[in-house]
């Protein structure tokens, strides 16, 4: 899932990543990734994975991406 | 999920206790009609169903019931050994105990439904509606077990086919990403929105934007349920439509056949009324049917007449020659005798007027003598005047008679009337007679014409049966509404059509707007917090995009590898034979998701619109082995895929192809079949040996009463481990 969702091109222009980073990226590595935009897309499959509950997530990932983008 | 064995004990015609031993692959159980096989899927079914918590009596062995002495008891039983996720079992089962003597004397007791399942080393117990909940629902059940072949049109149910490729594909994994991702944009739009407006240098602007934003989604919601509503229109119409095509050709056959019953109704009845106009009343037949004959009794009796004439004129002739012949030699020996007879003159001498002047001169001029009246003299001047007279009068009828060949002349008068017959006399007889003919010749034309015409209505009458019995069941007003119907919902569903496109094209253009009117807000110029939080959102923005992407592109790819295996496998189920495309035709329903339906097309893309029984059949089973087969790849759970009597409409070489696709295939399949079954009631071993399945026989046991349910016992046997 997470190559399917990176693989977008919009994704993709607006992370400024290229495929070949993300080739056989697990969700692991994305999370520790220093991309915000993978670091999101990884964060986001690995806490809905865990059942973590919607506002858990979005306060999880906006606080990450207001701090670092 | 693995059956590795049923057992059934005293269900019906199973007997005692009857244990089948399921391959991984294919099983078959054989039998002829009446030898138990849709038994042992109803006891299966019986079985699985959760919701079927109750004994019944009639399920009962009917032969371990006879018997059952009073007070003596037994059970029936169903069970099932699985592998899912561990060993497990499930059995239902209840006790009956007979009562009395009569056929229904019995009480029921200990009905239980009881799961197990192997944890660690443990055999726990669990209720067995949660086991079989849990490892192998109701909605598994719908599309792994098939009774007959009509069962497997499950398949094209929208809803169902969705859920049945979310639970074999990734789709519903994603759905719960796609919807916490939107949920995220939203939440960081009202974000970088609130930071717009609390930012002296743009607030104004961005509430004016924020405003018309606020427009724009408001009348997107509105133009959004405007689409779902006349979606849900138009798709309730198209399956209205698509229920009433399956009818609409019977019912365009039916009206067809009505029509032509109408015609020829109308036909017979003018026909009808023609024959009883034909008028045979015994006026006519007393006082013409002797006519019939007029002319050929006319013709001979014409030629008798002139026969008869013929012959007269002939004898009469000789006669005429005979009697001049006499008067000739009469007359000469008159003439001689008066020449030769002594003081006798002829009768003309003296001349008449000489005679009447002797007469009145009372004097005979030839001898001299005076002859006073009364005198013998005077007397005979007076004779001889007579006789004179007599010789030249004209001939007396009378004389005339007797001196005729023929005292009478029927035959001449004969002759006349039928020569005077023959004209306009004899024409107006056989015009009454030839009448007659007519009439009768009609009669029996139009007796012909009336049994055709009854006879072509009575096989019409048959076909406008045979339109209604092939009809699912469609009564033939329903049929008659149906063709009405159909028109009326077609133009509905145009129309809907038409409200939904314009609905969309709103839509869309509002959408477009938004989108602008976002893109402005995001574009005003911002310092500090205002620019994160417009990155934030961009950010959460394309996540939910390439999320909703990856889901649609994840179905997209699941179906068309679906497609692929599916269209392998009909190639393989219909060797030699047209079998179409099956085509996974992607749409969205009214919820805005996306949805898939089976349909079989032709190589160039149209759609088959009426396929024959085998190959929906065969496409619904191509789709089924599919997902069987990308399941097992993916090592998603497989389910068992379960078939009562599956090719019913199969021809011979289909059967085969069939046997041979799924004995191949990597799946638990159960069919239950007569195919196999020689008609001397032997097993086609030679075919069965090119099988590599498991084979039971399943076999009433011989000496059953034809009458008598209580005899049925079905032995199984296995003919190949």
């Amino acid at each position: 899932m997470l190559q399917a969702v990176l693989a977008d091109p919009s994704l993709q222009r607006f992370g400024e990543y290229e495929l070949s980073e993300i080739k056989d990226m697990t969700v692991d590595e994305a999370v520790v990734s220093n991309n915000h935009t993978i670091h999101a897309v990884g964060v986001i499959i690995e806490r809905i994975n865990e059942n973590a509950s919607m506002r858990e997530v979005y306060n999880e990932v906006s606080e990450y991406l207001k701090n670092n983008i | 999920m693995l059956i590795t064995s049923v057992t059934i004990r005293n269900f019906l015609c199973y007997y005692g206790e009857n244990t089948f031993l399921l391959a991984d692959g294919l099983t078959l159980l054989i039998g002829d009609n009446g030898d138990g096989k849709t038994t042992f899927f109803d006891a299966l079914k019986w079985l699985l169903n959760t919701q079927n918590t109750r004994a019944r009596l009639d399920l009962f062995s009917a032969m371990r019931k006879k018997e059952l002495a009073i007070g003596e008891s037994d059970v029936l039983s169903v069970s099932m050994a699985f592998e899912h996720n561990g060993e497990k079992s499930v059995e239902k089962s209840f006790k009956i105990t007979r009562t009395g003597k009569g056929p229904d004397d019995f009480s029921v007791s200990e009905f239980s439904y009881i799961g197990k399942e192997t944890v660690g080393t443990d055999r726990i117990k669990r209720p067995g509606d949660e086991l079989i909940n849990r490892c192998y629902d109701a909605f598994m059940q719908k599309f792994s077990m098939f009774q007959g072949e009509s069962q497997l049109d499950v398949l094209n149910d929208e809803t169902s086919f969705k859920r049945l490729i979310e639970e074999f594909s990734n789709l519903k994994d994603f759905e719960t990403f796609v919807s916490y991702t939107e949920d995220f944009s939203k939440k960081s739009f009202r974000a970088l929105k609130q930071e717009r407006e609390n930012d002296s240098k743009t607030a104004a602007e961005a509430k004016r934007i924020g405003g018309e934003i606020k427009n724009a989604e408001d009348k997107a919601a509105q133009f959004r349920s405007d689409v779902k509503r006349y979606s849900d229109s138009a798709q309730q119409y198209k399956k209205r439509l698509d229920s009433l095509e399956k009818n609409q050709e019977s019912s365009e056959k039916l009206r067809d056949v009505n029509s032509r019953i109408d015609n020829l109704r109308k036909k017979l009845s003018m026909h009808k009324d023609l024959r009883y106009s034909v008028n045979l009343n015994t006026s006519l037949l007393d006082k013409m049917w002797i006519l019939c004959a007029f002319p050929d009794i006319l013709s001979d009796f014409q030629k008798k007449c002139a026969d008869y004439d013929q012959q007269e004129r002939l004898v009469e002739k000789e006669w005429i020659k005979k009697k001049t012949a006499e008067r000739v030699k009469k007359e000469t020996l008159a003439e001689i005798k008066a020449i030769t007879h002594h003081g006798e003159l002829r009768w003309d001498i003296p001349d008449r007027q000489t005679m009447e002047q002797m007469i009145e001169a009372k004097r005979c001029w030839v001898c001299g003598h005076p002859a006073p009246v009364g005198s013998d003299e005077y007397n005979y001047m007076v004779q001889r005047l007579e006789e004179y007279k007599k010789k030249i009068s004209p001939i007396e009828p009378e004389s005339q008679k007797e001196e005729s060949c023929f005292e009478n002349s029927f035959v001449p008068e004969l002759h006349t009337m039928s020569i005077r017959m023959d004209g306009l006399e004899a024409q107006a007889v056989s015009r009454k007679s030839s009448d007659i003919t007519e009439r009768l010749e009609l009669e029996v034309k139009l007796d012909g014409i009336i049994v055709d015409l009854e006879k072509q209505i009575e096989e019409l009458d048959a076909e406008r049966s045979r339109i209604v019995t092939q009809s699912n069941g469609q009564s033939e007003d329903t049929l008659e509404k149906n063709f009405n119907d159909y028109m009326g919902f077609n133009k509905l569903y145009k129309q809907a059509l038409d409200n939904l496109h314009d609905a969309e094209d709103d839509l869309k253009r509002e959408t477009d707007k938004l989108a602008d009117l976002k893109k402005q807000l995001a574009e005003l110029p911002g310092t500090g917090m205002v620019e994160v939080y417009n990155r934030v959102n961009q950010c959460f923005e394309k996540i939910f995009n390439a999320f909703k992407g990856a889901k649609e592109a994840n179905l997209t790819q699941f179906l068309a590898d679906l497609e692929t295996v599916a269209n392998a496998y009909l190639d393989k189920l219909n060797l030699e034979d047209f079998h179409g495309v099956v085509h996974l035709r992607q749409s969205v329903n009214s919820n805005g998701e996306v949805v898939a339906a089976i349909e079989l097309r032709s190589e160039d893309g149209s759609i088959v619109h009426h396929p024959s029984g085998s190959q929906e059949t065969t496409m619904y089973m191509s789709v089924l082995f599919a997902i069987s087969e990308l399941t097992t790849k993916e090592r998603k759970e497989n389910y068992p895929l379960f078939f009562d009597a599956p090719t019913s409409t199969f021809d011979s070489t289909k059967i085969e192809s069939f046997y041979n696709v799924v004995d191949s295939l990597d799946k638990q399949c159960i069919i239950t079949t007569k195919d196999f079954v020689l008609p001397n009631g032997d097993l086609n071993e030679k075919a069965l040996d090119k099988l590599t399945c498991r084979v039971y026989r399943l076999k009433k046991d011989a000496g059953f009463a034809r009458g008598a349910l209580e005899t049925i016992k079905t032995t199984v046997t296995v003919r190949k481990n």
